[in-house]
C-alpha cells in the first residue's frame, strides 16, 4: 500500500506590533514568490486588517490572505492572522483560529502561534520578531529556536519601539539580529536554498 | 461627505503649526486639537482619518485619550499614530498595542513622515 505523506513546506512566522506595517513594507517590497509560507501575526484593530492586507499585497507577488479556520498552509502564500483571534498551527500545516483571552495584553498573540509549533524535521522554519511594545513573541521565539528554527530579531536601531525584539534578544531566543533590508535578503536566500 | 483628514493632537502650539504646515504642503487636510478632550470632541463630531497623538499633555495624556476613544467605541474610523518626543513609550501603553499602528518620534524627517501618514490614510476607507 502506498502511504501518502503531506509535505508541510517551509514556514516563516513574523510577529509584529506598533511600527510593523511600515517595517513589513520594507521587508516584503519586491519579494518574489518564496518556496515557503509566511504567517504574519500583526497586532491590529479589526477595522485595519483588510487595509493592512492590501498594504502587504502591494509589496509582493505572493498571494496575501486572511487566515480561514481549518485551512492548510500552502507554500508561496502569506497568511495574515485576523484581529481578536489567536492562531495555532496543528501538525505543522493546519491553521486553527480561536477567540481567546488576551495573552501578553494582545489577541492575536505571537507567543500563542509560535508556541503551538511542533518539531518537524521535514519543515524548515524561520521565526522573526519585529518592532513593538511589550514582550509578546520572546517565549515563542525561544521555543522556535529550541525546535531547530532560525530565529531573528529586528535590529533595535531600526525599530519604532524596541521592547519586543529587545526582549527576544535578552532571553537568548534570537540567533540573528538584522535590519529590515537584511531580513528581506535573508528570506530570499533561505527560500532559494530550499528550492536548490 | 466629509473628507478623511489628519487630526494632530498636541498641547504645543508650535508643533501644531509646524506639523500642519508640512501636511498641508503635501495636500493633506488637517485638523488640530490642543488637548485630549478637544480630540475626543472632534472624533465625537464625526472625524475619520489618522490621529497623530502626543503622549505628554496636561490633564488627559495621549494614552488616556486613546483609552477613551476605545471605551466609547469611536476607534473604527480612525488610525492612531503616536507623534511624540519620548524615545521609548512608558508602561501605560500596555494594552493599547493593537490600536497604535506606528510610533514616530520628534524631530522627524519630513518626506518620510508625509509618506507614512499618506500610507495610513489609505487604511481609512471612504
Amino acid at each position: 500500500m502506498i502511504k501518502l505523506k503531506f509535505d508541510p513546506g517551509n514556514l516563516i512566522i513574523i510577529g509584529s506590533s506598533t511600527g510593523g506595517p511600515i517595517t513589513l513594507e520594507s521587508i516584503l517590497k519586491n519579494m518574489p514568490v518564496l518556496d515557503a509560507a509566511i504567517i504574519i501575526v500583526q497586532h491590529l484593530p479589526s477595522h485595519s486588517v483588510i487595509p493592512f492586507c492590501e498594504h502587504i499585497s502591494e509589496q509582493t507577488e505572493m498571494e496575501v490572505r486572511i487566515v480561514v479556520n481549518g485551512e492548510d498552509l500552502k507554500s508561496g502564500k502569506i497568511y495574515i492572522t485576523p484581529a481578536e483571534y489567536h492562531l495555532t498551527i496543528k501538525n505543522s500545516f493546519k491553521l486553527l483560529i480561536n477567540h481567546g483571552e488576551k495573552v501578553n495584553f494582545v489577541c492575536p498573540s505571537i507567543d500563542v502561534t509560535m508556541l503551538s509549533l511542533e518539531k518537524n524535521s521535514q519543515q524548515k522554519k524561520v521565526g522573526i520578531i519585529l518592532t513593538g511594545m511589550g514582550r509578546d513573541g520572546s517565549n515563542g521565539l525561544l521555543h522556535m529556536r529550541q525546535i531547530g528554527a532560525i530565529t531573528i530579531a529586528q535590529n533595535l536601531s531600526t525599530c519604532a519601539i524596541k521592547s519586543m525584539p529587545s526582549s527576544a534578544i535578552s532571553n537568548g531566543s534570537a540567533s540573528l539580529v538584522l535590519k529590515p533590508q537584511e531580513i528581506h535578503e535573508f528570506l530570499e536566500t533561505f527560500s532559494h536554498k530550499q528550492m536548490a | 461627505m466629509k473628507e478623511k483628514s489628519v487630526l494632530i493632537v498636541d498641547d504645543d502650539l508650535h508643533i501644531l503649526i509646524a506639523v500642519s504646515t508640512i501636511l498641508n504642503d503635501a495636500g493633506i487636510n488637517v485638523l488640530t486639537a490642543e488637548s485630549g478632550d478637544e480630540c475626543l470632541k472632534i472624533i465625537e463630531a464625526g472625524f475619520y482619518g489618522v490621529v497623530l497623538m502626543d503622549i505628554m499633555m496636561p490633564e488627559k495624556d495621549g494614552w488616556d485619550t486613546i483609552r477613551e476613544i476605545i471605551r466609547t467605541g469611536k476607534e473604527n474610523g480612525v488610525v492612531i499614530v503616536m507623534l511624540t518626543a519620548k524615545d521609548t513609550p512608558d508602561e501605560k501603553m500596555e494594552g493599547l498595542q493593537e490600536y497604535v499602528l506606528d510610533y514616530i518620534t520628534k524631530p522627524f524627517e519630513a518626506d518620510e513622515f508625509v509618506r507614512r501618514v499618506s500610507r495610513y490614510l489609505k487604511y481609512i476607507h471612504d
